[in-house]
C-alpha cells in the first residue's frame, strides 16, 4: 500500500477555491511573484487576498518570503501529484465501468431492433 | 454505431466541494435503455464489479425505500460487501441512494444519479456523491485508485477485441 502525504486533506481543502487555484496557476506559469502582483488583476482587497495565500502556505502549496516591504510567493514543497493521481485513478475506474455499461446498452439496443 | 478507444465518450471526475465527487459520462443511447442497463440486477454484475472480482447481487429493490446489497469476491481475500437504501427512484431520470462499504469506518455517502436526456437520442449520467466529511470523500478516492491502477485499460482492450472478432 502506498503511503500518502498526511497533508492531503489540507491540499484538497486549499484547492477548493477558484482564487487559490488561480494563484497556483499563475505561480506555475510565470514563476515567483509578490502578493501585490498576484492580487492586482483579481481586484480583491490585499487583506482578503493575503488570507488565500495563507491557506496555500499552510498547505505547503506556496512558500513566501519577506524581502524589504514586499512578500514574495513561489510554489511550495507540497506538490499536487498525490491529489491528482488519486482523482485520475478514481476516474479511470469509473471510465472502465461506464465503458462496460455502454457495451451492455449497445447490445440491448441491437437486440431490440 | 461504432465506437473505438478514440471516439469513446470521456468520463470526467470533479470535486465540486470539499465533500462531493461528481462523475459525468454521455452515452450514445436513449435514456430508457441506459436506465434499464444501469438498474437491472443481472446486468449490473457485468459493469459495476471490478475486474477480477466476482460480483453477486443479494438484493436490488429499485424503488423508493427499497434496499440493495452486493458482494465482490476474489480468491484468497475477504469479500467486499456494499449496501444501501434507495431514497428516491424516479425512472428513468433519477436515483438517489445511500452507499456504504461494510468495512468502512465512515458513514454512508449519498449518491445522486441523474439521467439527462440529450439531443440525438443520447443520455448523460451525472453521479454526485456527497460525503459526511473530507476524510470520507478522500477515503473513497483512495479506494478508487486501487481499481484504476490494477485494471487500467485491460477490460477496454478485451471489449474491443470482442467487437472485432
Amino acid at each position: 500500500m502506498v503511503q500518502y502525504s498526511s497533508t492531503l486533506d489540507s491540499t484538497f481543502s486549499a484547492l477548493s477555491d477558484p482564487t487559490r487555484r488561480a494563484i497556483l496557476e499563475q505561480l506555475g506559469r510565470q514563476g515567483p511573484a509578490t502578493i501585490s502582483e498576484l492580487a492586482e488583476p483579481t481586484g480583491m482587497s490585499l487583506t482578503g487576498f493575503k488570507k488565500h495565500v495563507q491557506v496555500l502556505e499552510d498547505a505547503e502549496l506556496v512558500s513566501t518570503e519577506k524581502r524589504g516591504r514586499a512578500r514574495h510567493c513561489r510554489l511550495g514543497p507540497q506538490r499536487l501529484e498525490d491529489a491528482g493521481q488519486w482523482i485520475e485513478d478514481y476516474r479511470r475506474g469509473w471510465e472502465e465501468r461506464f465503458d462496460r455499461l455502454e457495451e451492455i446498452v449497445e447490445r440491448k439496443r441491437g437486440a431490440s431492433k | 454505431m461504432t465506437n473505438d478507444a478514440n471516439t469513446r465518450n470521456p468520463t470526467t471526475v470533479t470535486t465540486p466541494s470539499d465533500t462531493e465527487i461528481r462523475i459525468e459520462r454521455v452515452f450514445d443511447a436513449p435514456r430508457a435503455l441506459v436506465w434499464e442497463a444501469y438498474t437491472d440486477p443481472e446486468l449490473m454484475t457485468e459493469w459495476l464489479g471490478p475486474r477480477r472480482l466476482t460480483m453477486t447481487v443479494q438484493e436490488m429493490d429499485v424503488r423508493t425505500g427499497g434496499s440493495y446489497r452486493y458482494t465482490h469476491r476474489s480468491p484468497g481475500s475477504e469479500p467486499f460487501v456494499f449496501f444501501g437504501e434507495f431514497r428516491e427512484v424516479e425512472p428513468p431520470r433519477l436515483l438517489v441512494q445511500t452507499f456504504q462499504f461494510e468495512s468502512s469506518e465512515h458513514p454512508p455517502s449519498l449518491d445522486r444519479v441523474e439521467f439527462e436526456e440529450l439531443e440525438g437520442d443520447r443520455t448523460r449520467i451525472v453521479v454526485t456523491a456527497s460525503f459526511d466529511s473530507i476524510e470520507a470523500r478522500d477515503a473513497m478516492l483512495r479506494a478508487g485508485m486501487e481499481r484504476g491502477v490494477s485494471e487500467g485499460y485491460e477490460k477496454l482492450d478485451e471489449l474491443l477485441a470482442r467487437r472485432q472478432g
